[in-house]
């Protein structure tokens, strides 16, 4: 396949900065609540708003709304599609920066800290 | 679509993995509970100096009320983010703390009944700085300080700690005074530094909320600042 082809593989919707950052946070938890976006994210209520909804529209997230102390509460998480989405889109990124290597050259392993995913399209696929 | 070089793929590798790790991260840190468990720890020194009341005791009553002032802080914290106490984050962070907390009760018995109390308030330090150290894997940086700080501590105190029981006058002067200096103090130091850090955070995503950058950060730059 040449480079052209790899990169035309790129999910659109996943490669925007603003919804990769999302993509790559839920895909490490079973859900997240709008606020905790909101906050690791530092983005505003209007934009974060715009890229779930985008998200949600593609079938990339599933909405939960409910109420915690009488107070509403969304949380947002992967679908399945969305899961086989982000790991595609890793596998992607990881085939580009294979390609530019010299065929001697090994893959870097990406650093692994104690309690944090390893960045494999596998983990993103995970439950 | 606009390609791609091999440098942007590589770079947006690395963001991925930095928010993927974030995401795994508990973040409910209260400077509140740092510093009212650091008067509870000094609460502890006063009690001990002032009515010479038994030292395991003491400092065990002082680990209870502790715990339920951390709980109590957290929880506060965990209401106005509008988030539940016990999430996934919070019970890796728990778990990971159960190992050094269960081998502290096994020492404090052991040395207790071996009329080796002394040792105590290093075995202390040290083990709670271990149990930092297995719950920072899991938070900001500021619990790392922590654990090393307490391990730091505890080892000093008990390469210098005397041998026996802690019923005599220097004894119990010594052990108010380490007591105070690391559970107290460092704790107080912990929880102050926690708030201003945190002060920090909201006082920049503000800054950058009103410049109307909220598309997130530009290529290369962190999504939100790392306490």
């Amino acid at each position: 396949m040449s480079r052209v082809d790899t990169i035309e593989k790129l999910d659109r919707i996943i490669h925007e900065r603003g919804r990769l950052a999302i993509m790559s946070l839920l895909a490490t938890t079973e859900s997240m609540s709008f606020k905790e976006l909101k906050e690791t994210l530092g983005m505003t209520d209007g934009n974060l708003s715009v890229h779930m909804r985008t998200l949600e529209e593609i079938g990339y997230v599933a909405v939960e709304k409910s109420f915690v102390n009488r107070k509403p509460r969304t949380d947002f998480s992967l679908t399945p599609d969305g899961r086989q989405a982000f790991a595609g889109y890793l596998e992607t990124l990881e085939e580009i920066v294979r390609e530019s290597r010299p065929a001697t050259q090994k893959p870097e392993e990406p650093r692994r800290t104690v309690g944090s995913p390893r960045l494999t399209p596998g983990m993103a696929g995970a439950g | 679509m606009a390609g791609i070089s091999t440098h942007e793929a590589e770079e947006t590798l690395s963001v991925i993995r930095t928010l993927m790790e974030r995401g795994t991260r508990y973040t409910n840190l209260s400077g509140y509970a740092g510093i009212g468990v650091g008067l509870v720890a000094l609460g502890g020194c006063w009690l001990r100096a002032a009515f010479n009341t038994p030292f395991v005791a003491t400092w065990l009553g002082v680990l209870a009320v502790a715990c339920a002032v951390s709980v109590f802080f957290t929880a506060v914290m965990a209401h106005a983010n509008e988030e539940p106490l016990w999430t996934r984050q919070a019970r890796t962070v728990v778990l990971s703390l159960l190992p050094s907390l269960a081998a502290t009760l096994i020492l404090t018995v052991v040395l207790a009944r071996a009329g080796q109390e002394a040792l105590l308030p290093g075995v202390w330090m040290l083990l709670w700085g271990v149990g930092a150290l297995a719950m920072s894997f899991f938070t900001p940086l500021a619990l790392t300080l922590l654990g090393v700080s307490f391990m730091g501590a505890g080892t000093l105190t008990l390469l210098l700690s005397p041998t026996g029981s802690a019923s005599g006058t220097n004894a119990l002067s010594t052990d108010a005074l380490t007591m105070g200096l690391t559970f107290g103090a460092i704790h107080l130091v912990y929880g102050g530094a926690l708030m201003a850090l945190k002060q920090t955070r909201r006082s920049r995503a503000a800054s950058a909320g009103s410049a109307g950058t909220g598309s997130g950060p530009g290529k290369g730059q962190a999504y939100a600042t790392d306490v």
